[in-house]
């Protein structure tokens, strides 16, 4: 490990700096090219009034711009050809129309949009930025709309994400769950750390353990999902190492829009949900304010959950996992024109969900999450320049109580935890000529956690305190050759961090933490680290649909604040803060095409291979302690070993006829420690060769939905290989296995939609009761059957 | 002529009702759903109460005890706005050492307990015993204890070579009299209930199955599904298990040159009692504390790791 000295970061400043003037030396030359273009103007069929705003596509080589506010737009184009531009606005049907570019005259287009009655899973923008395809970035990307969402048989929004290609879902117990881990590329799946998660392009990851807690989110209230597979540190930052998934939720886009769903199912689970939109004022769409209304209850008796291997005989404290969770959000903004609008947004949380154990309190053991979220966004545009802007705060009021027996003893604590994590995010993006697109942009952003060990039972008071300061500067250019046949990306992302205010405490210690006290520190010592990460992406498209494209970028997790400050029991022993971890690094390497056949059939392979660096582990120190019950090593998180991962993809889309769609994917990941150093091999077990856990080798989904005049079918299948239990590869000491075994389900959702405005559906979820074990040892809850009731407006 | 189905909610269509109805829905919903969730408010909270019972029964304030002499604290606590979660009895040196010779965890709005203790060589101890609720408010009571100077060490029973078999065991008895040095099979043990202190098992629930001491006094544990017979028995005895030993071993040499019970009442540490004793494996010399608080150590010279195998061993007990 590089031992951080005044000269080291003085060196990392530097480089920070030089780096920096690198990449605006690179790019501004770029900024006075020009070409030939394609113009035109967008207006109302209504009243024929020009359309500001509007978003304009060239649909064979994928430049997009925004209408002004006369509703005129330009674009340029490099060579003579036949073209398609396609236009869309919320609330208008979209248009596409052809024409033909000589390379000598102007070309000049009129469009008039009609008026549609919007649903969400029509909507393609986000914000101010233009519409994007899967093959309009040189990377795999999975853009999932609101139907695909609202058709999918599963409870939570992370059941949708489990049939995309390259995710790995761990929530044994679906929606009882408070520790789903959704990550991608044959990343471990007990460490959602290392895939980011956004919603409205704000991390969701907590600095704390970079946990994500995927219940607060409206399933509702979501328009689409973008998951995007490989590193986007370069542009994201931290714990975009496997990928990106970018929650969007909905806009506004009528007067008054929205919808209510009402279900009831499978272990008296009641819910209600709902999310409304509208629009103020007589300038609007265009202009005037606009509003979001969104929220949910759910209850649930929920289930036992644990495994009856692991049930001690005689045991009558195991209950089942209930649920109840609420949530309110809010969202209001003011659109000056069509090309700036600022919102501010707020929502709040609050769920608790059982533990599978009650024995003297009322709820027995639990985990509990009070969360508030608030944003403040402007997006702007004038010309060929556009910025987005976000402030945002995520607050998590988080407590777990612990109430068991152990050896015949009563056991009560609570765990208390407040992470705090806010930031600001500024981007600027400006077209430069015909050739090129740069965004340039910075970042702040700070993670505290306060956590404590409160003891009911004992007379211990344990606090750990830290916090994480990020700064960073990134750019990524884009060039467009051969009318946008070629596509180039170069990014760069530096970072520079700092861990500091870190504390570990303990009051009272009773007899059987005593020796935990010589660990304890009033000051753990602050540490700064600097993370540089770049990206190369090449792109060519045959046609709109058919591409190659190569990529290598760097993806990286910052550690978290759990492992810098906190110091605690682990299995097996005992473990010790380590303030100078620094981040784990995966250098990907990547290659996939996509293809169309026969106009219907579009296929989209591709394979990777991923090196991690720094990746932490658990290593003893030398040390031991005297527990009281056992002497046991001491051990620390370090950046020990390196991963090795290689996969592959491929994804199967087919529309045969209008009324029905299939899909089929197939993912392989091959994901294994190649080096790893133990620091006492009789104590350490030597992870070398091991794989990593909670990581299926191979996974395939498929479905097909069958539209039809009585029921519409969503029929789905899912095969998830075996996963090792165990870092150290070895069978579980209770199960006797070292892997969780291989399962399939399937799962089928019904519905009819009546009089267009209300739908009844029924979702049967595994529906052959498979009772199966993804992670943490507990089973899941086999068959969910839940009925749903609709009303859009 | 074909009829246009009418709108649910069609309120909301309509600009300015639609408009007043999205406002209430926003006033309400929130409102109702942060009264769902609820608002705790924390009262005025008063530590808990805790006193020592005086009486014949009772060792009272600033007594003489020989070393080894019973020490009866009656303690009584009373939850004042929250249940009692914790009591702790200690002993304070009058250099400040301090030793838990009690750490028991609860959840009860009040309790009247009765505990008998046992003096150690120290020969002055503040007893203390403090209480905690669940509000981490504190209470706390204490009376001095002085060791009689003329105190001598008490005898012991030694038995050598006794062996017990496991739950599959047809051989060897399960049940073992300490004092006597007697096993007993099922049939005969539950006609001496009132003097079985020690029953043997093999414990494989559990990530590392190994050989294990326990009591027909275990309660919640593996030993009511490999004796079963227990359910039916009157009295069942509950001996505690000094587990700290794993971390600070006790040699087999001292166990080895103990004659009297001076080695048994130090090696005893009863905050560290526990109901079972795991991974009892040969060379160990593992303290107990039977229900009558006599003292005694085991050392096991052989243990078998099967469900149907054997635990040979040397005892010795207070008399």
């Amino acid at each position: 490990m590089t031992k951080l000295t005044p000269e080291n970061l003085s060196l990392n400043r530097r480089w920070f700096i030089t780096g920096w003037v690198m990449m605006v030396a690179l790019v501004v030359p770029f900024l006075c090219m020009a070409g030939g273009r394609v113009t035109g103007t967008v207006k109302t069929a209504l009243d024929s009034k020009p359309l500001p705003g509007a978003h304009v596509l060239v649909v064979e080589t994928g430049q997009g711009t925004v209408t002004d506010a006369n509703g005129v737009w330009s674009i340029m184009l490099q060579s003579p050809g036949k073209y398609r531009v396609k236009v869309t606005f919320l609330g208008y049907q979209p248009v596409e129309k052809s024409f033909r570019y000589t390379g000598k005259e102007e070309v000049t287009l009129a469009i008039t949009l009609q008026e549609a009655v919007l649903e969400a899973a029509e909507v393609e923008i986000t914000g101010n930025r233009p519409v994007l395809t899967e093959q309009d970035v040189p990377r795999r990307m999975d853009l999932i709309p609101a139907q695909t969402i609202t058709e999918n048989p599963g409870q939570n929004i992370t059941a949708v994400l489990d049939y995309v290609s390259g995710v790995n879902l761990s929530s044994t117990m679906g929606l009882f769950s408070n520790s789903t881990v959704v990550s991608l590329r044959g990343l471990s799946g007990n460490d959602q750390g290392r895939t980011l998660v956004l919603i409205d392009n704000m991390p969701l990851n907590k600095a704390d353990e970079g946990t994500v807690n995927w219940n607060l989110i409206n399933r509702e209230n979501v328009e689409g999902i973008e998951v995007t597979k490989g590193p986007g540190s370069a542009r994201y930052g931290s714990s975009a190492m496997g990928g990106v998934i970018n929650i969007r939720t909905r806009k506004a886009t009528a007067p008054i829009g929205g919808s209510a769903t009402l279900s009831y199912g499978t272990f008296n689970t009641l819910g209600l949900r709902y999310a409304a939109s509208g629009l103020l004022g007589p300038g609007r769409p265009v202009k005037g304010f606009y509003y979001d209304l969104n929220g949910f209850y759910r209850r649930s008796d929920g289930y036992n959950a644990e495994i009856p291997e692991y049930l001690e005989p005689g045991d009558t404290f195991t209950v089942n996992n209930f649920l109840r969770e609420v949530s309110v959000g809010a969202k209001a903004g003011y659109r000056f024109n069509a090309n700036h609008a600022i919102d501010i947004g707020g929502s709040f949380f609050n769920d608790k969900r059982g533990r599978g154990v009650e024995i003297y309190e009322v709820d027995g053991a639990y985990e509990r999450h009070e969360t508030w979220q608030t944003t403040l966004r402007y997006e702007g545009k004038e010309r060929n320049a556009s910025w987005n802007l976000l402030a945002y705060t995520l607050t998590e009021n988080f407590r777990r109580m612990n109430e068991y027996m152990s050896e015949g003893e009563y056991n009560l604590y609570l765990v208390k935890s407040l992470r705090s994590d806010l930031g600001i995010n500024a981007d600027f993006t400006i077209n430069a000529g015909r050739f090129q697109e740069i965004t340039a942009g910075l970042e702040f952003k700070q993670g505290s956690v306060d956590g404590q060990d409160i003891y009911y039972t004992a007379t211990d008071l344990i606090t750990n305190r830290g916090r994480m300061e990020n700064y960073a500067l990134f750019a990524q250019d884009i060039f467009r050759f051969f009318q946008n046949r070629l596509q180039i990306d170069v990014g760069l992302r530096l970072n520079q961090a700092v861990f500091h205010d870190g504390s570990f405490t303990i009051e009272n210690p009773s007899y059987s933490i005593e020796y935990m006290v010589p660990y304890q520190d009033t000051v753990i010592p602050r540490h700064d680290w600097f993370q540089a990460d770049p990206k190369f992406s090449v792109q060519y498209r045959f046609t709109a649909n058919n591409r190659v494209y190569i990529t290598v970028a760097r993806g990286f997790r910052a550690p978290n604040l759990d492992d810098l400050c906190r110091t605690g029991k682990k299995r097996n022993g005992f473990k010790v803060s380590n303030p100078a971890l620094n981040p784990e690094t995966l250098d990907n390497y990547e290659t996939g095409a996509d293809l169309v056949l026969f106009k219907k059939l579009h296929l989209a392979p591709s394979v990777y291979y991923s090196i991690g660096h720094n990746f932490m582990y658990y290593v003893s120190t030398g040390d031991s302690v005297n527990m009281g019950y056992k002497r046991a090593p001491v051990f620390q998180k370090q950046n020990i070993s390196r991963v090795d991962i290689f996969g592959a993809e491929i994804d199967l889309n087919i529309e045969p006829v209008s009324w029905l769609t299939l899909f089929a994917n197939y993912s392989f990941a091959h994901s294994a420690i190649t080096t790893y150093v133990p620091a006492d091999p009789a104590v350490d077990v030597d992870l070398t060769g091991k794989f990593l856990t909670d990581v299926p080798m191979h996974k395939a989904t498929a479905g097909v939905t069958w539209r039809n005049k009585i029921v519409h079918l969503n029929v789905l299948y899912k095969y998830v290989g075996s996963r090792w239990i165990n870092d150290e590869n070895e069978p579980d000491p209770v199960l006797g296995i070292s892997r969780y075994p291989a399962y399939s389900t399937f799962s089928v959702r019904a519905w009819h939609t009546f009089f267009k405005h209300l739908t009844i559906a029924l979702n049967l979820d595994n529906i052959f009761d498979v009772i199966y074990v993804d992670d943490r040892l507990q089973q899941s809850p086999g068959r969910m059957i839940n009925a749903e009731i609709t009303v859009k407006f | 002529m074909k009829k246009i189905p009418r709108p649910i909610l069609s309120i909301l269509h309509d600009k300015k009702r639609g408009n007043v109805f999205i406002l209430l829905m926003a006033f309400f919903l929130p409102l109702s759903f942060v009264t769902l969730s609820g608002c705790q408010k924390e009262g005025d909270s008063q530590p808990p109460l805790v006193l020592l019972k005086t009486g014949s029964s009772y060792t009272p304030d600033r007594s003489i005890v020989a070393v080894g002499g019973a020490i009866r604290l009656g303690i009584e606590a009373t939850g004042m706005n929250a249940n009692i979660t914790n009591l702790v009895v200690k002993k304070i040196m009058p250099d400040g050492t301090v030793k838990v010779v009690l750490d028991s965890g609860m959840n009860v709005m009040g309790f009247s307990l009765d505990r008998t203790f046992f003096q150690s060589v120290e020969p002055e101890a503040r007893w203390t015993v403090q209480v905690m609720d669940k509000n981490r408010l504190f209470a706390t009571t204490a009376i001095t204890i002085f060791k009689d100077p003329n105190s001598t060490w008490g005898g012991i029973f030694e038995y050598a070579g006794l062996t017990m078999g496991y739950q599959d065991n047809t051989a060897y008895g399960h049940y073992l009299d300490p004092a006597t040095g007697k096993c007993y099979f099922a049939d005969t043990a539950s006609l001496n209930q009132s003097s079985i202190d020690v029953v043997a098992y093999y414990f494989n629930d559990d990530n590392l199955p190994s050989p294990t001491f326990s009591s027909p006094g275990e309660q919640g544990g593996a030993i009511t599904a490999y004796y079963p017979e227990l359910s039916t028995w009157t009295t069942l005895r509950y001996t505690k298990w000094d587990v700290s030993v794993d971390g600070d071993p006790i040699p087999v040499s001292v166990f080895d040159a103990c004659h009297n019970d001076s080695t048994l009442i130090v090696s005893y540490d009863d905050v560290w009692g526990k109901r079972k004793f795991k991974y009892a494996d040969a060379g160990k010399v593992i303290p107990f504390m039977t229900a009558t608080g006599k003292r005694g150590l085991i050392k096991v010279i052989s243990a078998d790791h099967t469900t149907s195998g054997k635990i040979v061993f040397d005892l010795k007990i207070q008399q």
